[in-house]
């Protein structure tokens, strides 16, 4: 029965993601491809509850680690992220609702509003990563050809945004032919100029069909030799009540 | 009476120690307080001066609009708004200007700074500010994508004429973009709000954040007749707004500051779907409002200080005056016994005290014109800092005014003339009888 609904909604995506394309002007294939892969990507349905832990590395500087605690709500467009280690960052926290983003500051006691675009913990490493992916709404695709990515066959999608709203205009998504996950993507400014990239090293299935990536390495491109290694352990799929997903709960938190 | 006052005048040195004790006094109250006044005189105009001509105009026309919901910081239609701000005032040389925040990289080294875009044909202003020491403004005004920067910018990278920088900055509607820039000219300037500065073109730096071609961030209204600036801004006012925008005064001090010193636009989100432009008018007194606070403030602290001196001086003239009338008691006496009335002896004691203050007060004002024309001309300091504040290539900016050596003698002799009158009156009260008497 999961495999048949799983089923379904696939197709659903696939049919919704080529409708849009084609309201948008957009390559079918590329955004075919990107339907499938926000398909595994997304994680309607269930609730998830992970820790991360990012570390910076800076040329000429100790290296930074942060650890952050997610709790995730795909179907609801939400995510709480509630900073744990180190000591200074305690009790900081994100709480994101559809387009809204805000940061929680501890100290001032005040939610400051961030519009989805924010470098967790001045990392290399942006919020949008943590929530559901809409790429086909923000962007017209194409299909820009092959590429061997590590030991992958890839197919290399390329985004224009279509509202100059989002952090990066030009994207490029190298996903993975055998089994449309992305490998790695490169994140451009509007003229084009290679601004960060993002490796993915490895995967968690969370559900059949469902997965979350568990490492992930984040480079500065602008920045000699800055990196960000992610890696996300304790992965659970437990309801989170709904209360999570609310400011109050971190103001709550962080006392 | 005038003979008194002839009398008096001859008395003043007459105990040479107590009247160079009293005199001091005097000397340094007045220097103080000269030197105190001219400074903030100075500062005031020196700031305003510099603002205009790097950072605002007699008039700063700043604002927001809204389109689609979002509200953005900047001006829209500004060619509309020049238009309208001509036919009002066709003599007004008008200026719009394009601000951003970039990260700037070079060689491994990064750094957040300001760009000013400019359009090289007027920004005179700005030219006039500064001193080229690498490149030339030339070669900067033939390179669309050419900057000319500060020498504390250069030496922080270590960059060369000819260099090219990368620029990453997020647009005013989110989207990172990044450009690359060359130096055409390295600068240095007296100006403090220039020193951290890097001047671009203005097309460049506008598309560098993704605005149309009708946006700017401010216009500068610049007259060269300065009366009536309130009235002129009215007058503006109302033209701006029948030509359909929604123009206003600042709402106060610091709405009028941020018009001048707000950079990278940012937006915000609002539920309204009107398109609408409103517009800031704010004229350079209330933009520098907050120097004339800080100004205000020094004045005081100086007044203050003055005070505690001046009620040193006080008791001091009361005590001196009691003893010298108890040592004069011979010369009262022989005053009263030849005629002189009691007025006249009141007069004559307070006459002494005002023109010894009268002197050293003098000597004072003129010594500090002496600091004044050494500190503005021949000594040199440092601009780094906010010693730069002060400084107008290099010299302070000192400006004595006859209002502020009018009220410093008329307070000064005044509180001369009124503490000396109690023990004047006393002096003055004695009869000829007594006088010699005590005397003897």
């Amino acid at each position: 029965m999961n495999k048949k609904r799983h089923a379904v909604s696939l197709f659903i995506a696939l049919v919704l993601g080529a409708s849009s394309a084609f309201s948008q002007g957009t390559d079918s294939k590329a955004a075919g491809i990107i339907a499938l892969m926000e398909d595994k990507l997304n994680l309607e349905g269930s609730d998830v509850t992970s820790v991360f832990s990012l570390v910076q590395r800076k040329a000429g500087e100790a290296d930074r680690v942060i650890k952050i605690k997610i709790y995730r709500r795909d179907a609801a467009q939400k995510f709480t992220l509630l900073f744990q280690y180190p000591e200074s960052e305690k009790g900081k926290g994100y709480y994101r609702s559809g387009d809204n983003l805000y940061l929680y500051l501890p100290s001032t006691r005040e939610f400051v509003f961030r519009n989805r675009k924010d470098d967790v913990g001045a990392t290399d490493v942006r919020t949008d990563l943590f929530g559901k992916l809409d790429l086909l709404k923000q962007y017209s695709v194409t299909y820009d050809g092959v590429q061997k990515i590590a030991a992958y066959d890839c197919d290399v999608i390329g985004l224009k945004a279509t509202a100059l709203d989002v952090s990066y205009p030009v994207q490029k998504w190298y996903i993975r032919k055998s089994d449309n996950l992305p490998v790695k993507v490169e994140n451009f400014s509007a003229s084009k100029t290679l601004l960060r990239t993002s490796f993915y090293i490895d995967y968690k299935p969370v559900r059949p069909g469902k997965f979350l990536f568990t490492k992930l390495l984040a480079v500065n491109n602008l920045e000699k030799d800055q990196r960000t290694l992610l890696s996300n352990e304790d992965i659970k799929t437990a309801a989170i009540p709904d209360y999570t997903f609310s400011q109050a709960f971190l103001e709550e938190q962080s006392r | 009476m005038p003979f008194y006052l002839i009398l008096a005048f001859k008395n003043i040195f007459r105990d040479r120690r107590r009247s160079f004790t009293l005199g001091i006094n005097y000397f340094f109250v007045s220097l103080l307080l000269f030197l105190v006044f001219s400074l903030t005189q100075g500062v005031k105009k020196n700031i305003s001066e510099n603002i205009v001509a790097s950072a605002a105009g007699h008039i700063t026309i700043s604002g927001e609009y809204i389109v689609k919901g979002r509200t953005y910081q900047g001006i829209r239609n500004y060619p509309r708004i020049d238009s309208v701000v001509h036919a009002a005032y066709p003599q007004a040389r008008i200026e719009s200007r394009y601000t951003v925040n970039s990260a700037v990289y070079y060689q491994g080294l990064s750094k957040r700074l300001s760009f000013v875009g400019i359009d090289s044909g007027s920004g005179k202003g700005l030219r006039d500010q500064i001193t080229i020491t690498a490149g030339s403004w030339n070669a900067f005004v033939n390179q669309p994508n050419a900057v000319v920067l500060p020498t504390s910018v250069a030496a922080y990278f270590g960059i060369k004429n000819a260099d090219e920088l990368l620029l990453a900055t997020r647009s005013r509607f989110g989207a990172f973009n990044t450009g690359t820039v060359q130096v055409r000219g390295i600068y240095k300037t007296g100006n403090y709000f220039l020193r951290e500065q890097i001047i671009s073109h203005f097309d460049f730096i506008r598309n560098l954040d993704l605005a149309d071609a009708r946006t700017a961030s401010t216009t500068y209204i610049f007259f060269k007749d300065l009366r009536a600036i309130p009235q002129k801004r009215d007058r503006l006012l109302l033209s701006l707004n029948n030509a359909g925008f929604i123009a206003e005064k600042p709402a106060g001090g610091s709405d009028a500051l941020s018009a001048v010193s707000s950079a990278s636009p940012r937006n915000k989100i609002q539920d309204e779907s009107v398109n609408q432009t409103r517009l800031t008018l704010s004229t350079i007194d209330e933009v520098t409002g907050i120097v004339t606070k800080v100004v205000t403030a020094i004045n005081g602290i100086g007044l203050f200080v003055a005070s505690v001196m001046l009620f040193i001086i006080a008791v001091s003239i009361f005590i001196n005056m009691r003893m010298t009338i108890t040592e004069r008691m011979h010369e009262i006496g022989t005053l009263r016994a030849i005629g002189a009335e009691r007025k006249d002896v009141v007069a004559m004691f307070i006459a002494e005290s005002v023109f010894l203050g009268l002197v050293f007060i003098a000597a004072g004002i003129v010594f500090g014109m002496v600091l004044i024309a050494v500190f503005s001309t021949i000594a040199t300091f440092p601009s780094e800092g906010t010693l730069g504040l002060f400084l107008n290539k290099g010299h302070f900016v000192l400006k004595p005014t006859v209002a502020a050596v009018g009220g410093i003698v008329a307070a000064l002799v005044g509180l001369t003339a009124l503490f000396s009158f109690f023990p004047a009156r006393y002096g003055g009260n004695i009869s000829a009888a007594q006088a010699l008497n005590k005397a003897n």
